[in-house]
Formats: C-alpha cells, sequence, structure tokens
C-alpha cells in the first residue's frame, strides 16, 4: 500500500480542526530545530528534513493499522514527531530554567562542549519540558493532549516505555478517547533510530573535508554508506557498502542498535497496547558501491 | 523523471517532470550537487511534475535549506495536486511559489 503522507492525509480527512492545529505548528518547530545547527555543527540532521524521515517511517511502520487509529491518535504522533528534537535547539536561558527547575545545577555546565553534552544527553527531556511550557501557545487542545505529545517525545530515547504509569495502556485525552501512548512513543522511537541512511544528510548540504574532526568524518562516513533502509514483510533491510574496515564496523554497530530498538519497541507494543510492529530482525546486506573516508 | 536545467548568470532553473519520488530524487541531488555552488537563485519549474513523494519533498526541503544560507529559492507553476502535498504536510507556509 502506498504510505506517503498516509498520516497527515487522514488526520485531514478524520478531523480537519486539529489538522490546522499541527499545520500550524510546523514553520514554529522548524525554526527551532534549525536553531540547534548553530550549537552542534558537526551533528548529522535534526531539522525539518529528520523529522519528515520521522514521519514517513511511522507511516511504513503502522501501514493499514492506521484504520484502527483515531484523529487524536494521529495528531498526537505528528506532533510528537514534530517535537521530539526540539530540545535540541531550545534557547539559552531556557535551557537555564530547565536545569533550575530540574535540579541539575550540580551537573551545570561549564564549557561549551560540557553544555554540548548535557543538551545532547537531556534532549528528549528538554523538548518534553519545552511542550509542557508552551503547550497553549502552540494551540495544543487541551492539557491531556499536551501530555500525550510530551510523553511521545520524551519516548523516543531512554525513558521506561514499559513504565505504566509514565506511559498507561489506557490513556485518554478527552472523555472516551483513548490514546495508545505506548504504541504511539515506540513508533516515533523506532523510527527516530532507522534514520541511517545517506539521504539524512544530503551530498549538497555537507561537505566531509570541512567537518572538523575524524570523529565527526566517521559518522559521517557511516550513514553515507548505508545507501538504503527498506522495510519488507518481516524484517528491515539495510543495504550498505564500504571498503574501510572502519567504517564497515561503524555500519554493523548501527545495525546492531536499530535490532535492539526494534525489539524493545516490538516488545512493548506487544506486551501494552492492541498494536503491532510486523518487522522482527534487521538484515544488513553488502552491495558493490564505494564511500570513500 | 526528466529534469530540464538552465542557467542565467547566478540564476538556476530547474524544469521538472515526471514524478519526484524516492527512484528519481538521488538524480535531482546530483545536479544539485554540481550546480549550486555560487547559484544566488533557485526556481524549480513543477508545471509537469506529476507526482512528489516525501523523498521528493526532503530534498526540496534541503534544497531550502541551502539557499537560505547563499539566496533565495522559489517553485514555479505548482500543479494544484502537488499543491495539496504542500498544504497537507504543513510545508506550505514555509516555501516561496510564483506562477
Amino acid at each position: 500500500m502506498r504510505t506517503d503522507y498516509l498520516i497527515e492525509t487522514t488526520l485531514h480527512k478524520l478531523n480537519p480542526d486539529l489538522h490546522s492545529r499541527y499545520r500550524s505548528c510546523v514553520s514554529t518547530s522548524l525554526q527551532m530545530l534549525s536553531r540547534y545547527e548553530g550549537v552542534f555543527p558537526d551533528f548529522t540532521d535534526h531539522t525539518s528534513l529528520h523529522t519528515l524521515e520521522i514521519i514517513d517511517f511511522c507511516n511504513s511502520l503502522m501501514g493499514s493499522q492506521i484504520s484502527r487509529l483515531n484523529a487524536e491518535s494521529l495528531y498526537v504522533l505528528l506532533m510528537g514527531a514534530l517535537f521530539h528534537d526540539v530540545g535540541m535547539g531550545v534557547s539559552e536561558q531556557d535551557f537555564e530554567r530547565f536545569l533550575k527547575e530540574r535540579n541539575i545545577q550540580e551537573k551545570a555546565p561549564k564549557t561549551p562542549e560540557e553544555i554540548k553534552n548535557l543538551i545532547r544527553s537531556y534532549h528528549h527531556e528538554l523538548s518534553g519540558w519545552y511542550i509542557r511550557k508552551y503547550w497553549e501557545l502552540f494551540d495544543i487542545p487541551g492539557e491531556d493532549y499536551a501530555r500525550a505529545i510530551i510523553q511521545v517525545c520524551r519516548g523516543h530515547r531512554k525513558v521506561d516505555l514499559f513504565d505504566e504509569k509514565e506511559y498507561p495502556s489506557s490513556f485518554f485525552v478527552s472523555e472516551n478517547i483513548p490514546v495508545p501512548l505506548p504504541y504511539l512513543a515506540s513508533l516515533v522511537r523506532l523510527a527516530d533510530e532507522m534514520d541511517i541512511a545517506a539521504d539524512r544528510n544530503f551530498s549538497f548540504l555537507y561537505e566531509l573535508d570541512k567537518l572538523p574532526n575524524y570523529h565527526s568524518k566517521l559518522v559521517f562516513s557511516i550513514h553515507k554508506s548505508i545507501h538504503r533502509i527498506a522495510l519488507k514483510d518481516d524484517h528491515m533491510l539495510v543495504q550498505a557498502s564500504s571498503s574501510s574496515e572502519e567504517v564497515k564496523a561503524g555500519i554493523r554497530e548501527v545495525v546492531e542498535k536499530l535490532q535492539n530498538t526494534l525489539e524493545y519497541c516490538r516488545k512493548a507494543v506487544a506486551e501494552r497496547s492492541s498494536f503491532s510492529i510486523e518487522q522482527a530482525r534487521v538484515q544488513l546486506e553488502w552491495i558493490d558501491a564505494e564511500v570513500a573516508i | 523523471m526528466e529534469i530540464g536545467k538552465e542557467i542565467k548568470g547566478k540564476e538556476l532553473l530547474f524544469s521538472l517532470q515526471g514524478r519526484l519520488d524516492t527512484t528519481t530524487s538521488p538524480n535531482l541531488e546530483e545536479e544539485l550537487k554540481e550546480n549550486l555552488d555560487g547559484k544566488e537563485r533557485l526556481v524549480f519549474d513543477m508545471e509537469n511534475l506529476e507526482y512528489l513523494s516525501s523523498a521528493g519533498l526532503r530534498i526540496l526541503l534541503a534544497a531550502q535549506k541551502r539557499m537560505n544560507k547563499q539566496g533565495s529559492m522559489a517553485l514555479r507553476n505548482v500543479s494544484p495536486l502537488v499543491m495539496e502535498i504542500f498544504e497537507v504536510t504543513g510545508f506550505v507556509d514555509i516555501l516561496t511559489f510564483e506562477k
């Protein structure tokens, strides 16, 4: 089945008001996301291009199961995908407030490198904190909707999706309107991990030679050497090529991480929702092509 | 997909014909990589573009990102069908359209 723009078009059909609220947030979130580039110029893409890829992977992962989701769930999923990384681009002022509110001043960073590491480490929490603070500005219909979006943003890494208190199996954004939080958070977490192929960093946007250090060059080379990730009926296929042993080892590591995330999310969805993730394993296939480091 | 190219000084015009999707977007990526240096204006004529997949949309957004740093970008003669895609995804508000 064709899945391009499936979530967006289905939401538009089911609930034009919620779709319009989502649409009005797109440009704001993109401004936030583009701000991160000033702080992390040597990081892989976390802008609108990454967001689009996440939504696209969610479309493919859901497939025909989308017919079992209500408009409110689709809205929460889209908003979660849109805002999951905004924590990478919060202002200095908001970052200071976040540290204070979370009582983590003792870890307060002193050098630019320490600030970068802390933002990177907490960015999923920062994304949630940002929605909590500004949800009314984003025209989110209510506090329970905001809570659901926050949990999808936070859930894209680290947090425990099996925690019934944080990710209740039955969560209602309004009376009699359930939203399957464990499923939605799992979709975004898995889709985020799937964005590993070369088109994450377009060749006319990044030049390997201009990256500041060897580690960044290696990371970009690994992405550049993964040509495609495709969803098959029962597995994910990763096609890659490289003659560099170091890049090959990096690719194997990325694929192993994807396999672990797939297993975790698949289990969370199976045990904590009525939905499923059909793909059970990640297959790495080496093909003929070359990207030099 | 066929990609027509016209260069007038610092302006680069691509005419897109057919489908811009996963299969064809690498061709456009290659064209952009080879031709964007030094250009201050980039125009895509979409009169004959039949379909824009999410992979195609991503490459247009990437081009916009690059042109934000070195000039401007516009989408010309966008058909109602393709315009629907920009509207439903919300990217209609961040791109520049002209007739």
